[in-house]
């Protein structure tokens, strides 16, 4: 029983670390229909500013509490300088293309992106851990953990659900409904698909950015760090369905909860676990436990 | 125009006339100083190999600030037998395939007469059968592989620091003589040889030097994870006597980062083979009492004390004066590689009484011994390099900012080493205390 909580108290903790990863990329491919690879490199950024801007604060003699409001000061400022950028300049080029053209131009764009952070922040790793250590420790089955750790979990139900709410009850979330469903009806009908697709993928890199400046503090930020996050979050948008966030939510607590599982019983598969867990839904159920079949257009 | 342009050049050129003659005229004193051996190329050009992009970097960026001080040292002073070094700088991250290439690139088109670099073990495989193919001369500075200089003779291709086991042993004997009483130990390493390895060789030895510890966790995570909440309950609740990790980089800022707030410091004795890496970046967050060593390398910044070792105030001074950093162990690892080099080549100078072929300065690499910051390293006829190494245990420097080193234990080489002729494995496997 002891066992069992110390895994499932693991398991969410990486399940919430994973769906602020993927829940970015998901929204991105339901709206846009293409796999945004740069997300992990806005992930990146998010990370690195975030870090940057907590550690100056902490520099100038702040309060600690204040590096927690440095942490979204860093996503909102990536998110919105790095979104419409990416979409404007590049994607906007390629929509209709084939997945691979947006692939290869995604993933030239992480490259690029993690080479301007160490153009801007250099190599050496950067961390900040005041956020993760300022609120104190409490005890699960005996074992400590960070109160950040819990702010994570409760961070990550609240935005899915706000970006639930806002697909579904919102005006916007129906045009972007619509848009998914008909681009070119949409556009029959005096929607602006445009900007629908501007700001859906602006709101695709906030939650990347942010993602990256929330766990910022729990690790230290390196060169190259958002590679294994970025194929992490494929798997679980892979096993949840591509463009469900409902989806995003599920993969996210089944790549965490095997994850925890392995590490505690078969540490030399906690790896494998995830992989093995992804081929089989897309054996069984190809487009995901919560995808919806693409209908072929003629 | 052209009355312009005659007006606004010919004061610069003739600056510049003058300027030439002053410096023809303070060539012998400077260049010149040191006679050129007959055969002497215009210069040396060599080869240096490191991570500049991925995880890798954090060591990347000490191996170029090692090198860009001691190059600059060695070129004031005259370079090599009167011959200057020009460095080429090569990014290790890719892939070995890359690195291959990279090596042929060096050599064919680049025409360098030696390579010095290789963190990655990975890579240093991959390049070594290429190198003696290629016939150039390869110094290798980091890679901890045992199987390079073991699994096939080498010719052209040297290591000059220890390897990953010496490591491993070095921690053993450490933590053993801390705390004889270790029952049980538990390992947090990365899912690749380096971490299985470094692994390995940890448990046979603890095994071999007090066979009734047990084993009560092993843990393995992806390279350079973000993530290590799960492996952290895993540890405290295993509560094992002792922890032995070969985390690096910024996956070990990470886990120390991690682990801190959680009390795994204060449950368990842990130790990190590559520590001193990190102490100046993890600043406040590294606990006192966590016994890390700057892998098997006979100094850190504080060790020899730069104030009695004119060699090692020189290196630690210079490098923190140009690049606000101490010299961590990639960097000495790297000043041993080129000062190897540099000490190989003047010997052949010597013996050859002319320029040395390669073939030469490899007959006068082995065998040698040469004196760096860190201490005399010996080149064995193996082309492996023994020398000794230092493990200590933090305590929080209030002048520096960061943990230092205290309880330094200097182990010999004999001590961390298999002797000539035996196989790393077979040595880790019959080690006696």
């Amino acid at each position: 029983m002891r066992l069992l909580t110390i895994i499932l108290m693991d398991g969410t903790v990486f399940a919430a670390v994973l769906f602020l990863i993927s829940v970015g990329l998901t929204l991105v491919f339901g709206v846009l229909r293409i796999l945004n690879v740069s997300h992990g490199g806005i992930y990146a950024f998010g990370a690195y500013m975030a870090t940057y801007l907590a550690i100056k604060i902490l520099g100038a003699g702040a309060s600690p509490y204040l590096t927690y409001l440095m942490l979204l000061a860093g996503a909102i400022i990536i998110g919105m300088v790095t979104g419409p950028i990416i979409e404007r300049v590049f994607l906007r080029r390629i929509y209709g293309s084939d997945q691979h053209i947006t692939l290869l131009l995604t993933f030239s764009i992480f490259l690029i992106l993690d080479d301007l952070l160490k153009l801007i922040w250099g190599t050496k790793p950067m961390f900040v851990s005041q956020p993760y250590t300022l609120l104190g420790e409490f005890s699960i089955a005996g074992i400590p953990y960070s109160w950040y750790q819990v702010v994570l979990i409760v961070v990550s139900i609240v935005f899915g659900g706000a970006l639930v709410w806002a697909v579904r009850g919102t005006r916007f979330g129906k045009i972007v409904v619509s848009v998914i469903n008909d681009r070119e009806i949409s556009q029959a009908i005096g929607i602006n698909v445009n900007r629908i697709y501007t700001v859906s993928f602006t709101l695709g890199a906030f939650c990347a950015a942010l993602g990256g400046a929330l766990i910022a503090p729990t690790i230290s930020v390196t060169p190259g760090f958002a590679l294994d996050a970025t194929v992490l979050a494929f798997a679980v948008i892979a096993i949840g369905g591509m463009g469900s966030l409902e989806g995003a939510a599920l993969g996210a607590l089944i790549v965490g909860l095997l994850r925890a599982l392995a590490v505690h019983l078969l540490p030399e598969a906690d790896l494998v676990v995830i992989y093995l867990a992804m081929i089989l839904v897309l054996v069984v159920r190809p487009e995901g436990l919560f995808g919806q079949v693409e209908l072929r257009r003629i | 125009m052209r009355g312009v342009f005659k007006s606004r050049v010919g004061p610069w050129l003739s600056l510049l006339a003058v300027g030439v003659l002053v410096l023809v005229a303070a060539l012998p004193t400077t260049v010149t100083s040191q006679a050129r051996p007959s055969g002497a190329p215009a210069e040396l050009k060599i080869g240096f190999v490191d991570f500049f992009s991925g995880a890798g970097a954090t060591f990347g960026a000490s191996g170029k600030t090692a090198t860009e001080w001691l190059v600059d040292k060695y070129n004031s002073e005259g370079g090599i037998g009167g011959v200057k070094l020009k460095v080429v700088i090569v990014d290790e991250a890719g892939g070995p395939d890359k690195q291959v290439t990279e090596l042929r690139r060096l050599a064919l088109d680049e025409k360098v007469n030696a390579v010095v670099g290789y963190t990655s073990s990975a890579n240093c495989l991959a390049i070594a059968p290429v190198a003696e193919e290629l016939k150039v001369l390869t110094v290798v500075h980091i890679c901890g592989t045992h199987r390079l200089t073991e699994d096939r003779p080498v010719k052209y291709v040297f290591r000059t620091s220890n390897t990953q086991a010496s490591d491993s042993v070095a921690l053993a004997r450490y933590v053993l003589s801390a705390k004889p009483d270790v029952k049980t130990i538990a390992g947090a390493n990365e899912d690749y040889a380096w971490g299985r390895d470094s692994w390995e060789a940890f448990k046979i030895a603890m095994q071999r030097l007090k066979p009734d510890v047990q084993v009560v966790g092993e843990l393995w995570t992806k390279f350079q994870a973000g993530e290590y909440s799960a492996e952290i309950s895993k540890l405290l609740a295993a509560k094992p006597d002792v922890i032995h990790s070969s985390f690096w980089g910024g996956g070990l800022i990470t886990f120390v980062n991690q682990a801190g707030p959680r009390g795994l410091f204060k449950q368990s004795q842990v130790l990190f083979s590559t520590g001193e890496q990190v102490l100046q970046d993890l600043k406040t967050i590294m606990p006192d009492g966590v016994i890390v060593a700057p892998r098997t390398t006979g100094a850190y910044f504080l060790d020899p004390d730069p104030a009695k070792n004119p060699m090692q105030k020189e290196f630690v001074e210079g490098h923190h004066k140009r690049f606000g950093r101490y010299p961590d162990y990639p960097a000495y690892r790297t000043y041993q590689a080129w000062s190897g080099l540099k000490a190989a080549y003047e010997k052949a100078i010597k013996q050859a009484g002319r320029w040395p072929t390669t073939e030469e300065v490899i007959k006068a690499f082995e065998g040698l011994s040469w004196e760096t910051p860190s201490g005399t390293i010996t080149m064995r006829p193996d082309h492996q390099a023994v020398h000794g190494g230092i493990v200590g245990i933090t305590k929080m420097s209030p002048k520096h900012g960061f943990a230092i080193l205290d309880r330094v234990v200097r182990l010999r080489a004999d001590d961390v080493a298999p002797p000539l002729g035996t196989k790393t494995l077979d040595w880790v496997g019959s080690l006696k205390k």
